[in-house]
């Protein structure tokens, strides 16, 4: 049971996570990105698509990269060049995310071969499957083992390069980096279009290995389902820092994975209860947490002298 | 080979409505000391931000070496040896000294290496006699040791021309003298200086050569090292015309009898998190007079300013408006009452940074008649005054702007972009047109020039004259000793003495440092 949970909670954690990791990489930049939703919407129905057409994992998640970057470089337009308002911006990108991934299934379902797809296979790591308790996580598939390397290059690149030390200074006051003879411009920009990556890799997860398939039930929740939004959450739960991002969004998937079978357990408590309770938890966790290394010049727009 | 390492010729720059450098020449001979000598929007800070790269210039050319520079950046003015310490201080308040000196020095995808080049910071600091540990965050340092870490940041990089934007501007009388301690052995070391400044007696102090600055011009050249010039005729070269430096006493009144316009009795406020607590203060302020209030910064002046004036609440005492007891006292109250306050961050709390001269000089006005007014509402008996008059408004501010000389006298201008000594006359404009019967004001001549702190002197004096009342909060004991009838000094939240002016310089001295004996 208790293996059962941690290997689902994994499992649900990986599309956050990835999202998580890309807005903390953004937000270190100084950019606020509410786009999330809207990018891993957009990551979830390329990714879906191509794998229909393709069969291959890599082409779909080459497209869903592809597919988030242009909507992440539409954002960085607006906000880096154009000094658009960032939270209004972000809200927009959202909704014509779930607009454009809506439209796009309409046109194609006619066309698809068959509305499921195979997946990414589960590769059980030898030895390690066999742990207790732990088997369940090392008995999933590339993507998952991936975070974890991901994790760690996020902290190496932040904490332990010159470019890291880049990132965070615009975070906190980019004139004193330019001042420095570095373009704040262009790490905003470099920031935005990993982070849109992750973003989008951990919205063509969804689709590629847990659904196996593609819906969009209302204009505005998709199949994504606010995840983009918790991933938010996540990256202030886990003060900006890599590694405890990991386990916020960890500990949210087995928050997710622990409220499904309780759902089962005592089904006289409404389904709605059960749904509340990660969210609660999260929500406890964010207003009794430290706040940690926020980046002090977040959400404002950097305007360079002439 | 040239003679100057540095030759910047026929420079312009043009901003919106201001020329803050027309045809400016300026050189620099290698290792020396180089003051630059000029009013506030002389084009000091223009010109050296031209020679950094951060602006364009719109004519003009820049040799180093006697080789040309075209588009300079930042980066490009760092790799040739260019260094600036900007005026406010550029460091990040999160990282570490160690942090803020490596930031952008590594080409990007180099590894930190933290240990070892904190240790490199360290031998920097040490080489310059800094006492300066790499570990601490900027922001848990003093004022004082922030500037040594821009200065050791450059140093760092090897410069050889280091540019000083006003680098004691905020430093007590010991730091400076420590300050120009290390920029002579910077410049031992055979760092070219550039050392902008609008004092002239550190100008003298510091330089080998003085280049004079006045409406984005130069008026003066002036090796030291050749000839002599007293401090009489650079103040002239400075400000273009003489004005008499003020010695102005006044002999205190006695008053008895007579219902001072604030009297405060035992007032006590705040709490040690938020500020210096306020400990038992009591005064009488009568009209026609100015009350001096000096110190050490940060021993309870600022809290006591904001304390009268309502924005911070009291903790217990008492306080008498015209003999009247102020029960309920919120900013919104005292400006009701002709109580203003002019604070000393005029950036921050004084002015709207953003918006124009016209809207800032209506802040306090403009829902007041003739501003704005019930109009064709009257005929329904509406009182409200819920339209406003642009014209009216506009007038109003040029009022200000004219009474006061602001440049450029453009309503429409952005306060952000006037210089230092304009911004303090809108906001000192804007108060004094509000006929006010008491004014608090703070450090009103903080980085302001020779000109603009005698002008606001002036107004403070006629202020007086007119028979209102002026607390005048400074840390610069000159400007106290010179305007103040009386002088209190405040040490660790508590008004230590009030003394009539004239008491001799060492007497207030001992009190400031809180000897009461």
């Amino acid at each position: 049971m208790l293996e059962d949970i941690l290997s689902a909670g994994a499992r649900i954690a990986v599309p956050i996570l990835f999202a998580a990791l890309g807005e903390m990489l953004i937000e270190r930049s100084g950019l606020l990105n509410l786009g999330i939703e809207g990018i891993m919407e957009v990551g979830a129905v390329t990714a879906f698509l191509t794998a229909c057409f393709t069969q291959s994992i890599g082409f779909s998640l080459l497209f869903a990269i592809l597919t988030g970057l242009i909507l992440g470089l539409v954002y960085a337009y607006m906000v880096i060049n154009l000094y658009a308002n960032q939270v209004l911006t972000g809200l927009a990108i959202w909704v014509l995310g779930e607009g454009i991934a809506a439209f796009a299934y309409k046109v194609f379902l006619s066309k698809l071969p068959s509305i499921t797809i195979d997946g990414v296979p589960r590769l059980p790591i030898p030895y390690l499957e066999k742990l207790p308790l732990l088997g369940g996580i090392f008995s999933q598939d590339l993507f998952l083992y991936a975070s974890f390397p991901l994790i760690f290059i996020l902290w190496f690149l932040i904490y332990k390069t010159s470019f890291g030390l880049a990132i965070r200074a615009v975070g906190h006051r980019p004139t004193a980096a330019r001042d420095l003879g570095i373009s704040p411009i262009r790490i905003k920009y470099l920031c935005v279009m990993a982070g849109v990556s992750m973003m989008a890799v951990g919205g063509a997860y969804l689709t590629l290995t847990i659904t196996n398939a593609y819906y969009h039930p209302t204009p505005y929740i998709g199949i994504i389902s606010l995840r983009g939004f918790i991933a938010i959450i996540i990256v202030i739960l886990g003060s900006w820092h890599p590694v405890r991002i990991g386990i916020a969004a960890l500990f949210f998937g087995i928050a997710d994975a622990t409220q499904m079978r309780l759902q089962n357990l005592y089904p006289a408590v409404p389904t709605y209860f059960y749904i509340m309770l990660p969210y609660l938890a999260a929500f406890i966790t964010m207003v009794v947490l430290r706040r940690g290394d926020k980046p002090l010049d977040l959400s404002n727009a950097y305007v360079q002298e002439k | 080979m040239s003679e100057y390492i540095v030759e910047m010729k026929r420079i312009v720059k043009r901003f919106p409505g201001i020329i803050a450098n027309s045809g400016v020449d300026f050189r620099a001979k290698p290792g020396e000391i180089n003051g630059l000598l000029g009013e506030n929007g002389a084009g000091k800070s223009t010109l050296m931000k031209i020679l950094y790269g951060i602006y364009q210039p719109d004519e003009g050319e820049i040799y180093l070496d006697g080789q040309r520079i075209e588009r300079l950046n930042p980066a490009k003015a760092l790799k040739i040896g260019i260094g600036f310490v900007r005026q406010s201080i550029k460091l990040i308040p999160d990282f570490t000294v160690a942090e803020n000196i490596l930031l952008g020095y590594q080409p990007p995808f180099a590894l930190l290496n933290l240990k070892k080049r904190r240790q490199d910071v360290e031998d920097l600091a040490e080489r310059y006699g800094l006492n300066i540990d790499p570990d601490t965050k900027i922001k848990d340092m003093e004022l004082a040791g922030q500037q040594k870490v821009e200065i050791l940041k450059a140093l760092f990089r090897k410069v050889r021309i280091l540019i000083l934007d006003e680098p004691t501007s905020s430093l007590s009388d010991i730091e400076t003298e420590k300050m120009f301690q290390m920029i002579r052995k910077i410049s031992a070391a055979g760092v070219t200086i550039i050392y902008i400044t609008h004092k002239i007696e550190k100008a003298l102090e510091l330089s080998n050569k003085i280049t004079v600055l006045r409406r984005g011009e130069v008026v003066g050249d002036i090796p030291l090292s050749e000839c002599r010039i007293s401090k009489e005729e650079l103040v002239d070269l400075m400000v273009g015309e003489s004005i008499a430096l003020r010695t102005c006493k006044y002999t205190t009144e006695i008053r008895k009898g007579e219902i001072p316009r604030l009297r405060i009795e035992n007032l006590c406020a705040g709490s040690a998190d938020w500020g210096m607590p306020l400990k038992n203060i009591s005064f009488d302020l009568f009209d026609g007079e100015i009350l001096g209030v000096a110190g050490v910064s940060g021993n309870g002046q600022k809290e006591l300013a904001e304390a009268v004036f309502g924005l911070r609440a009291k903790t217990a005492g008492c306080l008498y408006f015209s003999g009247e007891i102020l029960a309920r006292q919120s900013p919104k109250e005292m400006i009701a009452r002709g109580v203003f306050y002019i604070p000393a961050d005029r950036d921050g709390e004084g002015l709207l940074q953003d918006l124009s001269i016209l809207f800032n000089a209506n802040v306090e006005v403009h829902s007041c008649e003739p501003m704005a007014s019930p109009g064709f509402l009257k005929t329904f008996g509406i009182r409200t005054p819920l339209f406003q008059n642009s014209r009216k408004m506009k007038n109003y501010a040029e009022g200000i702007i004219l009474q006061n000389r602001v440049n450029p006298p453009n309503p429409l201008a952005i306060v952000k972009h006037l210089s230092g000594g304009n911004a303090q006359k809108v906001l000192l404009g804007k108060v004094l047109a509000c006929s006010p019967k008491l004014v608090i004001v703070h450090n009103p001549t903080r980085g302001l020039d020779v000109k603009s702190r005698a002008f606001v002197h002036e107004r403070l004096l006629e202020l007086r004259k007119d028979g209102k009342a002026i607390i005048l909060v400074s840390d610069d004991l000159d400007e106290i000793e010179e305007l103040s009838d009386r002088i209190a000094v405040m040490y660790e939240g508590e008004m230590v003495d009030i003394m009539p002016c004239g008491v001799s310089r060492s007497l207030i001295g001992k009190r400031i440092a809180g000897i009461k004996g």
